[in-house]
């Protein structure tokens, strides 16, 4: 049964990794284009920011800036850190770990074919994670990947260098996606509801209601509520990249320090993986 | 040795009660047709016994032990729905049960294939339901199962897939295969099958061997000179069904002893009197028909 | 190999007696000869689409009335030569099957016990003329 949830995670691996490299792709090729044409006619200063944000409106967040100013670009002394890049690939990860967090709900709605094969349902679950499991660890590759073909596209792929923070980052970074993952397969593995439209109202609330809770006027009722939530969220734990000096670090909206965000996304995120396969083992089709 | 034990099965869904104290045992290599109308249970009766929905009460046994994953080594379930992914190729899923099942029979499978004219090529979801069924059958029976347990297994097919779908069914058993299959048309039964269980409302109102119960069941036909009257007694008799009357005719359904309940009419002085067999589709309307339900309780 | 048996699940007649029927008619008939060799239970099976259990149970019965001989590893045989009487008797069975549902039929009909009877010789005029009385 790990061919079919192979073949499923290849499938979404395939599609959002092809929309991934379109747009890195295309956005190299017009931001190298704009920079030739700017080298030629040196005419006012192209000014591009990169931001790299999870959570829009947080008021904790300081999101990373780089200014690059194109005329001047390769001869600055800078240096990129590696913590940077795993911090991006993490975003792919996290994007690609919501399409699959309902691969144990998927089974619910087949007459029992999975359940009816000699494989048992806790070993089967064990199975499709390991599988979801390496399709983000290729998401990241992926991402990592095209970062480097970016980089390159500016002639700046020298300047990377592995900073102290890097391995920190990508803990925290996949942890968000685990624990993402985690919460949508508690959610979904014991029923028979659209696992799409569970992903959906996850992304909408940890995205857009969740981060607005703070600015906006609900009562202490609702705003207590909406707090405790957020704890769910993992975009409250892993919420942007900053450059710390020579090196990268998290940036919570809880206010958690990189190795915090590691440890309480890994710990929830497997948690939710065993109340996951616990309420699997329980339903009934 | 019986194959499949089912006692007394209950299962509710709040207070909807889908099957009702439900008892059944197939012997080993026999095939048993499930009849009865949509949402008599039959569908809920195979989730119980495969451990796809859990039994409010009662015990259920494949080879004398619950069904664990072991059990599926050699048991095949064909559900009712094209359960299929949809957007596999047919090889893909050839595959899958390749490496899922030890007995699995890659020149078999090949063979069926070949037989349902199947597409290995095709994504499930280009397929008509016919050929989902056929796909879903091709894999059961490629798997070279001990006991099969089929789901309208016919469904969506046309009649010459129907009767090769027949064929299947008695190649296994020949084989020694125990087959549990569910169906609409009894013209399926009463070829594949050698037993005939028959539900209504979550209840079992008959079951048997298909020549015994054709055997058994007869219609007493008498035709009187006056109004037809019933003698005491005849229509609370265990053995009678339902009696009918229409004018100068009588007719009485009987199960067993058709002769003494001949006799019995025959003391009443009717101008004539016939007795007709029961084909196996009179045996199941008359078991499922509301006054067939009262009387047949507990038979 | 085999003879071509027909049944119809359909009826109400149980299909084990049907094919034991079909069986005793074709020995009969002469279709099937004395030690002649009986489908397996399987390929009948298959030939009319009929469950194995069912053409098997009609098997047995066949050797118990003494019709067939089964051995096991070889299959299933009309009996030979020595067993003509049971075969015989067999072909009887049936005959007075027949004819025993035709007159409960008539019966039916609310015919009295003569007219069946002028009937009946009338039929046996039309379907044994010229083989003489002796046939009956």
């Amino acid at each position: 049964m790990s061919l079919v949830e192979f073949l499923r995670a290849r499938r979404s691996f395939y599609i959002f990794g092809s929309i991934l490299t379109a747009i890195v792709l295309s956005i190299s090729i017009s931001l190298g284009a704009a920079m030739r044409q700017h080298a030629q006619d040196t005419a006012g200063p192209a000014h591009v920011t990169i931001t790299i944000s999870g959570a829009p409106g947080s008021s904790h967040s300081t999101p990373a800036h780089h200014h690059w100013h194109p005329e001047s670009f390769r001869d600055l002394n800078f240096k990129i850190p590696l913590g940077l890049l795993f911090g991006i690939a993490a975003y792919a990860t996290i994007i690609l770990a919501t399409i699959l967090g309902t691969s144990l709900n998927s089974e619910n709605g087949r007459g029992g074919f999975a359940f009816t094969k000699p494989i048992s349902r806790e070993r089967l679950a064990l199975t499709y994670f390991a599988v979801d499991a390496a399709a983000g660890v290729a998401i990241f590759a992926l991402a990592l990947i095209l970062c480097a073909v970016a980089l390159a596209a500016f002639g700046v792929l020298d300047r990377v260098f592995l900073d102290s923070g890097a391995i920190a980052v990508a803990a925290a970074g996949t942890g968000a996606a685990l624990m993402w993952y985690g919460l949508l397969q508690a959610l979904t593995s014991w029923n028979r509801l659209k696992g799409g439209l569970i992903t959906g109202i996850t992304w909408a609330t940890f995205l857009i209601v969740l981060p607005l809770y703070e600015v906006t006027q609900l009562g202490p009722i609702f705003h207590t509520m909406l707090a405790g939530i957020n704890y769910l969220n993992p975009l409250a734990y892993y919420t942007a990249c900053s450059l710390d000096g020579q090196t990268v670090a998290v940036l919570s909206q809880l206010g958690f320090g990189t190795g915090q965000v590691i440890a309480f996304t890994w710990t929830l995120g497997i948690a939710g993986l065993a109340i996951a396969t616990y309420g699997w083992k329980q339903v009934e089709v | 040795m019986k194959t499949i034990t089912i006692e007394h099965l209950t299962k509710r869904y709040g207070e909807q009660s889908a099957v009702a104290d439900l008892s059944l045992e197939i012997d080993e290599g026999s095939v048993c047709g499930l009849l009865g109308p949509n949402g008599s249970g039959k569908t809920t009766t195979f989730k119980c016994l495969l451990g796809l929905a859990r039994p409010t009460s009662g015990t259920l046994a494949v080879h004398g032990a619950p069904v664990t994953p072991h059990t599926f080594e050699t048991l095949a379930y064909v559900p009712e729905r094209n359960t299929l992914y949809e957007w596999m190729m047919v090889f893909e899923l050839f595959n899958l049960y390749k490496r899922t099942y030890k007995k699995y029979d890659a020149a078999r499978a090949a063979e069926l294939a070949a037989l349902f004219k199947l597409d290995s090529r095709k994504r499930i979801e280009r397929l008509s339901k016919g050929q989902q069924t056929a796909v879903a059958l091709t894999l059961a029976f490629a798997t070279r199962p001990d006991v099969l347990v089929l789901d309208e297994p016919a469904s969506g097919l046309d009649p010459i897939f129907q009767r090769v779908v027949l064929d299947l069914i008695i190649d296994a058993a020949a084989g020694g295969a125990t087959v549990l299959f569910s169906s609409h048309q009894i013209g399926q039964v009463e070829r594949a099958a050698d037993r005939v269980a028959i539900m209504k409302d979550g209840r079992l109102v008959l079951d048997g061997n298909v020549d015994t119960l054709k055997g058994e069941e007869k219609i007493v036909e008498a035709v009187f000179d006056g109004d037809a009257f019933a003698p005491n007694g005849l229509a609370t008799d265990p053995r009678v069904r339902r009696i009918e009357r229409n004018g100068r005719i009588l007719r009485a359904y009987v199960r067993n002893d058709s002769a003494d309940v001949v006799r019995r009419l025959e003391a009443l002085g009717p101008k004539a009197i016939s007795v007709y067999d029961l084909s196996l589709e009179d045996i199941f309307l008359g078991a499922v028909s509301d006054t067939a339900a009262r009387n047949g309780e507990g038979i | 190999m085999s003879a071509v048996f027909t049944v119809d699940p359909g009826s109400g007649v149980p299909l084990y007696l049907q094919l034991i029927e079909q069986v005793k008619r074709a020995v009969a008939l002469g279709t099937l000869g004395a030690g002649e060799q009986l489908p397996t239970v399987k390929a009948l099976a298959l030939d009319l689409t009929v469950n194995p259990n069912t053409v098997a149970r009609a098997y047995r019965e066949l050797e118990r009335d003494k019709v067939i001989e089964t051995s096991p590893g070889r299959g299933s045989f009309v009996r030979s030569e020595d067993g003509a009487a049971d075969v015989r008797h067999a072909i009887e069975d049936v005959g007075a099957s027949v004819l025993a549902n035709a007159v409960r039929e008539a019966r039916s009909l609310g015919l009295e016990r003569d007219t069946v009877r002028t009937l009946f010789e009338r039929a046996l005029e039309r379907w044994f003329a010229g083989s003489g009385p002796e046939d009956k």
